[in-house]
Order: structure tokens, then C-alpha cells, then sequence
């Protein structure tokens, strides 16, 4: 027996774990995460919402109501407008999808933020009396990229969430510096080694100002081009390859 | 030959210390405003043997099959009412608008707590215990530990290790004992998960304290749930194999110059380190691990430990249990790693565990990287030492103003309202060391008081709440004032 749940008033009992806060202290105690199309488009929330409204009360034993009780919350408190909870009681199963693009981008209007499409949905299952709930489906990332022109080539967007409405354009361009996301910036300066040790790498694995799709070589702090590759470059610590 | 390996133990961190320690120009014993030094900070902690020694005084054990030893809901009732010290603790850690609305308005630190359940335990017995909310009447229901999970790791671990050194369990392939100073490399073929010669050479005390060469992880202290860590590896990334993940954005590119290893909080080590246990043990017997080694054996029935798609507990963040299996936990470590007739957990993980650990002794650690994190990190627990103390041991030196925080350097507005000198702590005993988890869940244990004080929560902020905490729960139960 399935009961779907409109989650507009949904928080969530301890969403996320050992996350940190601005004051006094960071690693134990929590920050509230930040809403961004890269949560959208990857299918962030269907995965918290599947996980741990399924370890909220079939490991912890409390309701549902329980479990998206507000004051537990530390998601974005727009993401539970933003998604479909469903709970197989008998099953002992939850998942969670995304509503459409178009209800979505409506709801995140006012944060600035607009994705061209949403990530898939997920589920959770309880497993047994030992090992609790466990994925059983993962989202398949979205394959278009955002259309916003605020962002940088598909990637998220920081918002404080003090601030109403505030995109913070610093954090897409972080973000993009540091997970290599979304479409590479234009290299504008020569690559180089740096301090790497002898190896190949991606250009998005220590090589200064390298392209995240070549691979590189560096021998005694010169680099070469190995190859620009076609499918991205996996980095794994001075063996990179191409996909 | 238990004190030998402590002794030893002691004199390497020292070493370390001394050779490779934060040097600065200017050292907190530098500056006239440092807050005094209080006599109890200076004295020894209580020996890990005369822990193990009382243990072995004590006439009760809850096993399981026995539950706690209990004052009566009466008499608890009573002990409250009768003293103001009682009542005010009741009232900080169960605030009656706990769960307002009108609490999400405020800034973190100034919200109430919001205890679903606390218990304290003092000379083995309960004399305090509450729960409300979805808890209340339901002390059977688990709670989420989150990172306090990383607590029940290093105590399963240190349960091997005590197995390993007696005969009665596993040894490396090579056949040695597994002890702190174990490398992952020693114990199990790492090449399925990175290819990356740092994390071989990473030991078990390195994993557990936080001690990571060149680290680049990010544990997402700015809610960025694109660049956190975690949250790729919980959420994202992670699932179908967290220890790969973990791996793979663990540490940055090697340097020329060689390693420098430095404390950088990560959820992924755990997860790597139950990886390699699973090499080692194989799938099958690691899928009995926590409870054979840990939790059966401290009868912590109720206790619950999630996995990733792969097999692979998370041992950073999902255990689940009740508040009593927390407190057989704690107890287990308050004693010495000595329960019930037995030594489960090896007494170096115990000592280890109250002492600063090789991670915030790094090379690579400095001042700003603890105060960031609001305390001291030892061996899977969090501690609170003197750092004047610390400084005059030799163990570590730290810049004029630790471990006050500003926010306004010009300004000199204290961010952390610690004062130059300071315990992170400061009404809380030096011998205090805990657990801690994300929205609250805690086991402080006070050895000298032979006192626990175990809650799990749903807080929004509780780090900057546990002096006042220990503070009153001291005032209550043992009449004690200060730390």
C-alpha cells in the first residue's frame, strides 16, 4: 500500500550529518546547506529525502509527521516545495522525485536560480534489523545544462540563506574552479606543472590553468600534452587517464 | 606491558610534538592576558589503569540480558526537586519552548536545545533520565548518532586491535597485530579503492585522528552542497562505493617536496578505514563485524549500522541506537575499555582518546585550524585541555591569542568569547572527553567524577551549550562547581 505525500510542508529529521557551522564551532554541528541548480539538476534532495525519511522511521521508529517536522530541518526550507515524498509502509520503502522543471523554476524564481531540467528520482529500502535503509535507486544527473546566464556553464549557485534573493556570483565561479564543473573557463595563461611530482594528469588535477578535459604529462616539472580527451579525463593521483 | 605501550605512546606524541610542532615568534605564555591556569588542569588525568582498576571494583554490569542499574522515576523525581542546581540543568537541556517556531529566528547560537533524550549516569546507575517530544515514553526508539558514529568506529577498531594483541583475532597478512600504528597498506590491497601511496601509508591512528598528508577534502562548513565532500559522498558521488569516493577526493596532488600531513576533519576516513576491514576480513565476516567485535559484547542491542551500496558500514555518520546503548558506549570507554568482565577495547585506543591527537599535532595544523573547530580532537573523540598546559608539557605552542577567535581583528570582537589561554571549555574538567554528533548527539565522560552524561538531540547548534551543560549537570549531581 503506497501514500504519495505532497511534501510542501516537509522538513526533515537530521538530513545531514556533520556538517558545520559559521559559529563557534564547525564539524559536528550543522550549516544550513544551500539551495542551487546543481542540487536540482543532480537530484541532491531526492536522495536525502529518500535515505533518511526512510531511516527516520523505519530505523528510528517515529512518524512521518515526526520525521518532516520542521524544527528538525536543515535543508533549504524551499526544497520540501520542490519534491514528491512517497512511503511504502509495507514495502518499507521511500522515494522522492522532483516536480517539473517549469513548477520548479517558479518556486526558485526568487532565488535567482533557473535549471533547464531536474535530476531523476530516488528510493530507499529498508534493508534489515542490522544494516537499516540503503539506496536502492540513485538519480540519473541531468543532461542539459542550465540556461540561466547568472551561472557559470552548469554549475550551482550559493545562496545565503539569510539573504533573500541573493546570488551570490562568487560561489559559481568557485565552484567551477574547484570541482571543474560545468564547461571549462578559457584557459588564458600557458599550463604548467607546478610542484607535481613526475605523472599524468588531468588538467583539473594540479596542473595550473590546465583544461579539465586533456590529459597531461609532467617529467622533472615540465608538462606535455598527452591527449585531449573525448569522454573527460579521470584523475587518480599521477596515473590520470582519459575516460 | 599495557603501561609500557602507553608510556611509549605518550613519549612519541610527545616527540612528534617537540620536533615538529607549530612554532611560533610569539607563544600564548607570551602575553600577561591569558586566564589563569587553574590547579585541576595541571594535575595528571586519572591513569587509564586506575580506570580499568575501579572497573574491575564494580559489582553490576548492564550486559544486555541486565539492564541499567536505575534511581526510580520517583526518586529522580525527587533528587530534582530538592535542588535548584537540578532544576536549573533540567530547564537548560529540556527548555520548555524548545520546539517554538519562533526559535528558527534567532542565530544558531542563541536558539534553545532540543534534547529529545538525556540521560546521566553516575557510579554506574542511572540518576537521570528524560525523554520528550516523539521520544517521550519511547526510550526504545534509536536516534541517528551522525558523527558521533566515528566514536562507535574507532571503539570497534580498538576492539580488534585488543583481539589482535591477546591471540584471539585477526593479524595483518604478514601476520602482525593491529595496533594504532597499523598502515591501511599493512592490512588489505588498496588498489581497488586508490592507487595513491599516501593513503597506504596512512596508519590507523593517522585515519582515526584526522591526520591526513597534503588534504583537500572538504567536510562543507559553508553549505555548498556543489564542493562538500560529504555531501557528494552521502548524497552524490558516493553511494555506490563511499570509500572509493572518499579516496579520490581525500587528499590534493603530491607534492615535490614530499607530504605534510595536517588535521582536516573528514567523514571520509572512517569510511575508507571499514573498506579496508572489509578486504581484510572478507564480506561475510565484515558483515558481522560491529556487532561481534563491539556491540554484542557491550550489549548494545538496539544498535543499528547503515551501509553503502556496496557493503561498506558508514562508519563517519549512520549508526542508530537507543539512548541507553549510548551510554553503554560510553561507559565502556569511561572504564578503561574494561566491561563486564572483560577488556573489549584495547586501553591505548582508551588513552589515545584523551589525549590531543596526531592530526592537531601535524606539522601542517595551525592555531586557526583548531579553533575553527571549537575544540581539541584527540582519537575519535573530542577533549578539552588546558592549552597552557599543553604548551608548558611541550606537546604543542600556540600563537598569543588562542584560542580566542575575532571577527573583527581590528576591532578585537571575540567571535568564540574565549579569552587568551582558555579551555575551550572552560567550566568543564580537563579530563572530560566525548562524542559528538551533528544536532546533538553526545557522550561526555568525566573519569575522576566516574560520571556520563549521554543526549540525543535535533539541535540546531549545541557546541557553544556544552560547557553550560557539563557545568550544571556537575552542579546537580555532584555538587561540584567549575571546571
Amino acid at each position: 500500500m503506497k501514500r504519495t505525500f505532497k511534501a510542501a510542508a516537509l522538513g526533515l529529521a537530521g538530513a545531514f550529518a556533520l556538517l558545520g557551522t559559521a559559529t563557534p564551532a564547525h564539524a559536528v554541528t550543522m550549516v544550513e546547506l544551500q539551495m542551487g541548480a546543481f542540487a536540482i539538476e543532480n537530484g541532491v534532495f531526492n536522495v536525502v529525502f529518500a535515505k533518511e525519511v526512510c531511516s527516520c522511521m523505519f530505523v528510528d521508529g517515529l512518524t512521518l509527521q515526526d520525521c518532516t517536522d520542521p524544527i528538525r530541518d536543515n535543508l533549504p526550507s524551499i526544497a520540501t516545495s520542490l519534491v514528491n515524498i512517497s512511503v511504502d509502509p509495507v514495502g518499507q520503502t521511500v522515494s522522492s522525485s522532483y516536480k517539473g522543471a517549469d513548477e520548479i523554476n517558479v518556486a526558485l524564481a526568487s532565488l535567482g536560480i533557473a535549471v533547464a531540467s531536474v535530476g531523476g528520482p530516488a528510493a530507499a529500502r529498508y534493508d534489515s534489523d542490522r544494516f537499516g535503509c540503503v539506496l536502492t535507486e540513485l538519480p540519473a544527473s541531468a543532461a542539459q545544462p542550465v540556461t540561466s546566464p547568472s551561472l557559470d556553464g552548469g554549475t550551482d549557485v550559493g545562496i545565503d540563506p539569510g539573504a533573500e534573493g541573493g546570488v551570490d556570483p562568487d560561489a559559481a565561479t568557485d565552484a567551477a574552479a574547484e570541482d571543474g564543473g560545468g564547461e571549462a573557463a578559457p584557459v588564458t595563461t600557458a599550463p604548467s606543472c607546478g610542484s607535481l611530482v613526475d605523472g599524468q594528469y588531468c588538467g583539473s588535477d594540479g596542473i595550473e590553468d590546465g583544461d579539465p578535459a586533456t590529459l597531461y604529462a609532467c617529467a622533472g616539472g615540465t608538462l606535455s600534452t598527452v591527449e585531449v580527451c573525448a569522454n573527460g579525463c579521470l584523475a587518480d593521483f599521477g596515473m590520470d587517464s582519459c575516460n | 606491558m599495557r603501561t609500557a605501550a602507553l608510556v611509549a605512546l605518550s613519549a612519541a606524541l610527545a616527540l612528534f610534538a617537540l620536533g615538529l610542532g607549530c612554532t611560533k615568534a610569539s607563544t600564548l605564555g607570551s602575553t600577561a592576558s591569558r586566564v589563569s591556569v587553574p590547579a585541576a588542569d595541571e594535575a595528571p588525568l586519572m591513569s587509564i589503569d586506575a580506570m580499568i582498576s575501579r572497573a574491575g571494583t564494580r559489582s553490576y554490569w548492564p550486559n544486555g540480558a541486565n539492564d541499567w542499574q536505575a534511581l526510580s522515576a520517583a526518586d529522580q523525581q525527587a533528587l530534582i526537586a530538592a535542588s535548584p542546581a537540578c532544576q536549573d540543568f533540567v530547564s537548560f537541556v529540556f527548555p520548555a519552548d524548545a520546539d517554538d517556531p519562533a526559535q528558527l529566528n534567532k542565530a544558531d547560537v542563541d536558539q534553545a536545545l532540543r534534547t529529545d533524550g538525556a540521560l546521566v549516569i553516575k557510579g554506574g546507575q542511572i540518576v537521570y533520565e528524560n525523554y520528550v517530544g516523539p521520544y517521550a515514553g519511547h526510550p526504545e526508539k534509536r536516534h541517528c548518532m551522525w558523527s558521533a558514529t566515528k566514536s562507535f568506529t574507532t571503539g570497534m577498531v580498538g576492539s580488534i586491535a585488543e583481539d589482535s594483541a591477546n591471540g584471539s583475532g585477526v593479524l595483518t597478512p604478514a601476520g602482525q597485530p593491529i595496533t594504532l600504528s597499523t598502515r591501511l597498506g599493512d592490512m588489505a590491497d588498496l588498489s581497488a579503492v586508490s592507487a595513491d601511496p599516501r593513503l597506504a601509508n596512512m596508519t590507523i591512528e593517522d585515519v582515526l585522528s584526522m591526520n591526513i598528508p597534503d588534504p583537500v577534502w572538504n567536510e562543507g562548513y559553508d553549505g555548498n552542497i556543489q564542493t562538500s565532500n560529504v555531501v557528494h559522498m552521502l548524497y552524490v558521488d558516493g553511494p555506490p562505493d563511499m570509500a572509493k569516493y572518499a579516496a579520490s577526493a581525500l587528499m590534493g596532488p603530491a607534492p615535490a617536496t614530499g607530504p605534510v600531513n595536517e588535521f582536516t576533519y573528514s567523514s571520509g576516513n572512517a569510511v575508507i578505514l571499514m573498506r579496508v576491514l572489509q578486504e581484510l576480513y572478507g564480506d561475510d565476516a565484515f558483515a558481522t563485524l560491529p556487532w561481534t567485535q563491539l556491540f554484542d559484547r557491550l550489549g548494545m542491542t538496539s544498535a543499528m549500522l547503515e551501509r553503502d551500496q556496496r557493503g561498506v558500514f558508514v562508519g563517519s555518520s549512520y549508526a542508530h541506537m537507543t539512548l541507553r546503548d549510548m551510554a553503554r558506549f560510553g561507559y565502556a570507554y569511561l572504564n578503561g575499555g574494561y566491561f563486564n568482565g572483560q577488556q573489549v577495547i584495547d586501553p591505548t585506543f582508551v588513552q589515545a582518546a584523551r589525549v590531543i591527537g596526531a592530526g592537531m599535532l601535524a606539522p601542517g595544523t595551525t592555531d586557526s585550524d583548531i579553533t575553527e573547530e571549537g575544540s581539541f580532537y584527540s582519537l575519535g573523540f573530542w577533549i578539552n585541555p588546558n592549552p597552557q598546559v599543553l604548551q608548558q608539557q611541550g606537546i604543542r605552542s600556540f600563537g598569543p591569542t588562542f584560542p580566542m577567535t575575532v571577527d573583527d581583528a581590528d576591532a578585537g570582537v571575540t567571535a568564540n568569547g574565549l579569552l587568551p589561554g582558555s579551555k575551550f571549555f572552560p567550566n568543564t574538567p580537563v579530563d572530560m572527553f566525548f562524542a559528538a554528533g551533528h544536532y546533538g548527539q553526545n557522550i561526555m565522560a568525566f573519569p575522576e567524577d566516574d560520571l556520563l552524561i549521554v543526549r540525543m538531540s535535533h539541535d540546531s547548534e549545541y557546541f557553544s551549550k556544552l560547557d553550560r551543560i557539563n557545568s550544571k549537570a556537575r552542579a546537580c549531581f555532584l555538587g561540584a562547581s567549575g571546571g
